[in-house]
């Protein structure tokens, strides 16, 4: 048994959508972690529906994946489309690190948490990381699992991404955003 | 005709070696019609696309990733990464000593 404990913290959809379209979501549960999403995912999931919004919320539904309930969660649950308040998937992320950080305080054991996001979003991200709390990008998770044996390559995990994304994305990108005539179409 | 060096990622090198070898063809003329095609979408007067340059300029991480939603009216990630596929571009990608760092984290703490 290990002396430690570790989550794998999905507190973004970015990194879902990444590996739904590569079809690897099973990924998330390669590694000896709890895997746990915060909710606010599945509330911008269940609002958004995409190509992938599916096949991750059959993933989350799964049985395998602990859903963390936050304040500002609950609130958009309860208050539907009418819920309106920015930066709500940042407010969530910092409820947990509280509610993380108060647990971990009446647990005798380590315990870790690994902050899953694409790179793109930790450039810009600018929480307050309590000592055992690591933010961790897509690209290198992959390459751990690569590292470990447990896949092949990370970069044909990202390609397999992009290839069935652009299935899907000609007609994103050739028609200017509602309401911004100003974006030109490709 | 001049030559340039530049760097590239080791599995990306060999990948499109690969796939030159597989069309008959040579990484020098792969990297030639990409450049056109480049030229093409964003380096002519007047041909000019602007969801291209704004998207380009994300890939280049000049453009951070709140600003370009805004700037392109989408608000969610998965019409972002579809328009990025869309263009051809790859996604932002943080620096190879800052993922080696993650990676060496990871495996600190769940002790592999």
């Amino acid at each position: 048994m290990r002396e430690s404990a570790c989550e794998l913290v999905v507190p973004d959809a970015g990194p879902l959508i990444t590996l739904a379209y590569a079809d690897r979501l099973d990924l998330l549960l390669a590694l000896d972690t709890e895997v746990v999403v915060v909710d606010m995912v599945t509330v911008e999931l269940t609002r958004h529906l995409t190509p992938t919004s599916e096949k991750i919320l059959t993933f989350l539904a799964g049985g395998n994946i602990r859903v963390i309930e936050t304040e500002i969660g609950k609130e958009a649950v309860t208050q539907g489309s009418a819920f309106k308040k920015r930066r709500a998937g940042e407010r969530a992320i910092q409820d947990f690190l509280f509610d993380f950080s108060d647990e971990t305080e009446q647990q005798w054991q380590p315990r870790y948490a690994l902050l899953l996001f694409e790179d793109h979003k930790i450039s810009g991200t600018s929480f307050v990381l309590p000592d055992n709390v690591y933010v961790i990008s897509t690209m290198a998770f992959l390459r751990k699992l690569k590292e470990m044996r447990i896949i092949a390559s990370a970069i044909d995990v990202r390609d397999a991404a992009v290839k069935a994304g652009r299935e899907f994305s000609q007609r994103d990108v050739s028609r200017p955003p509602k309401g911004n005539p100003a974006v030109k179409p490709l | 005709m001049s030559n340039i060096t530049f760097a590239i990622d080791d599995d990306l090198l060999r990948k499109s070696k690969v796939a030159a070898a597989q069309m008959d063809t040579s990484l020098n003329a792969i990297v030639r019609t990409l450049l056109l095609g480049f030229i093409e979408s964003v380096g002519e007067k007047g041909r000019q696309s602007e969801n291209y340059r704004k998207l380009l300029n994300f890939s280049l991480g000049k453009v951070a990733y709140r600003p370009l939603m805004k700037d392109l009216n989408i608000d969610s990630d998965e019409s972002l990464f579809l328009m990025m596929c869309g263009a051809g571009l790859p996604m932002p990608s943080l620096a190879e000593e800052e993922t080696q760092r993650m990676v060496d984290i990871i495996g600190n703490v769940i002790g592999a």
